[in-house]
């Protein structure tokens, strides 16, 4: 069994004070272990995900970081994969303890994806998450490549400009109620339909923002008398898809997130059906609909969103952190953060005004890298 | 206290069994692989096809692609096309697309980015 005995996430937002990344990991580390109620030494892997070395400008940033935590003698490493970085560090640690080769196991996600360079260099970046021969090449850049992607599940499923426009609402709405998102705007349907066309059908406001940030969990093997209610993690699965889109099966399909899934749900015991809410990927606003779809968390996602199903005050609530579009996006922090607002949830510790007065038994963290090219997921489970 | 730093890259990128490709793409001619096991044509080339066979050979398409789906804006025109003769679909590069057209022809593309670029081809 592995449980997550601490947790934290800082805000995510574009820093303005001077600060680096390095304070924001020794932020939320601290955080973490002080919560998990051990020492610093009890930690024996340390395991940090980032998406770019570019946007650190540090290789081999493992090293530094356990320097600047004072973790010496532990194993350190880094996990990379795209925008699943995060979720595949986490996994990375639950892999170790598994294998008892690790005990508590510290993650921790981070990326100076605002600060440190201007938007444009990092988009350009982001262009090279795809093949760089091909994609990287003819200079397409994410927002293009989810949108070609988009498009036909818009076509094949009947989801429309407004469907859009509503879940930007909603995930914003909620990002308004969490101190620590980075865009808490109250939008209304016709700002987001006039914002200016970055790649059809996608507008500006249907993209999620480039954030700084970290956050950290400690996974551990056991739990002390002082943390028997830590969420643990019981199912965790990933599988990847073709890189080019042309070349998959399914164009408008998240075929690597639905085996994902299906590996998590094998490995917990667990139905789709019996998640009670869910931390998804929503880099863009049609990401989410193809991410509950290839998930299996709804049998007619479309007529469950239009029907409220994944309100705040739904029956599966999504992205009530705000989600990527409106808690933010430091790339290498976001599926850890996915993993630690679900375990905050689970544990009854979340931000006043989103916490469930009726605490789910389980609940899904969902991460991808690409367009939804290499996929991660972890399924929690409430000790409450 | 933040400190401006400029990091100026200049890459030697090499490209091994890829190079031919490329430097067929940059002249505008389309070179797929077949896969010798199932017949599979793939364009951009899969070393390994998805029968598992790593047996294939290149061949040349006419380089001419029907429009499935594109997208534009401030991020440039790009669409999935399926080009002649190929079995799946790549993401291809719109250049002078005025809308309407819904196929086009591969166009030379420069040494140092060669690049799936289309062309349209009125029908």
């Amino acid at each position: 069994m592995v449980f997550v005995t601490g947790y934290h996430l800082t805000e995510f937002n574009r820093r303005k004070d001077g600060s680096s990344y390095r304070d924001w990991i020794s932020e939320t580390f601290e955080a973490s272990l002080e919560m998990s109620c051990m020492d610093r030494k009890d930690i024996d892997t340390l395991i940090v995900s980032s998406e770019s070395d570019f946007f650190t400008l540090q290789l081999n940033p493992s090293t530094v970081i356990a320097d600047d935590l004072g973790l010496y003698n532990v194993e350190a490493l880094r996990v990379e994969g795209g925008g699943a970085s995060g979720q595949l560090a986490v996994h990375q640690g639950i892999k170790s303890i598994l294998s008892n080769t690790s005990e508590n196991v510290a993650v921790i996600g981070f990326d100076p994806s605002a600060s440190n360079l201007p938007s444009e260099t990092v988009k350009k970046l982001y262009s090279y998450s795809f093949d760089a021969w091909t994609d990287g090449m003819n200079e397409v850049t994410a927002t293009s490549l989810y949108a070609l992607s988009i498009q036909i599940f818009m076509d094949e499923t009947g989801l429309d400009e407004n469907d859009l426009a509503n879940l930007t609402i909603n995930n914003r709405n909620n990002a308004c109620l969490n101190p620590g998102a980075h865009l808490k705007l109250k939008h209304t349907q016709e700002e987001i339909i006039n914002s200016p066309v970055i790649s059809s059908p996608y507008r500006r406001l249907h993209c999620s923002p480039l954030s700084d940030g970290a956050a950290s969990i400690i996974l551990s093997n056991k739990i002390s008398s002082k943390r028997k209610t830590a969420p643990s993690i019981i199912g965790i699965g990933s599988a990847n898809d073709k890189v080019n889109l042309g070349a998959r099966d399914e164009i408008g399909e998240f075929k690597s997130k639905k085996l994902a899934m299906k590996k998590a749900c094998q490995m917990a015991q667990v139905l789709p059906s019996e998640i009670g809410f869910a931390e998804v990927y929503d880099a863009y606003a049609g990401a989410q609909f193809q991410a509950i779809n290839a998930l299996g968390l709804s049998n007619n996602f479309l007529k469950d969103f239009r029907d409220g199903v994944f309100n705040l005050d739904g029956k599966l609530p999504i992205n009530i952190s705000g989600g990527l579009m409106g808690q933010g996006a430091p790339v290498g922090a976001t599926g850890v953060g996915q993993t630690a607002t679900c375990a905050m949830v689970l544990e009854g510790n979340y931000h006043d005004k989103l916490q469930f007065s009726l605490i789910p038994k389980f609940a899904l963290a969902d991460t991808h890298g690409g367009v939804g090219t290499n996929a991660a997921v972890s399924i929690l489970q409430s000790n409450v | 206290m933040i400190i401006n730093k400029k990091l100026e890259l200049t890459y030697n990128l090499s490209f091994g069994v890829m190079s031919k490709w490329l430097t067929e793409l940059t002249k505008g001619q389309a070179l797929a692989l077949k896969c010798l096991n199932c017949n599979n044509v793939s364009f951009p080339p899969q070393k390994v096809c998805g029968c598992g066979s790593k047996i294939s050979s290149w061949i040349k398409l006419s380089g001419v692609a029907k429009i499935l789906s594109k997208t534009s804006g401030q991020d440039g025109s790009y669409a999935i096309a399926k080009f002649e003769g190929c079995s799946s679909s790549s993401v291809v590069r719109l250049k002078n697309f005025k809308g309407l057209e819904t196929a086009g022809k591969l166009t030379p593309s420069s040494m140092s980015n060669p690049s799936i670029i289309l062309t349209p081809i009125i029908r």
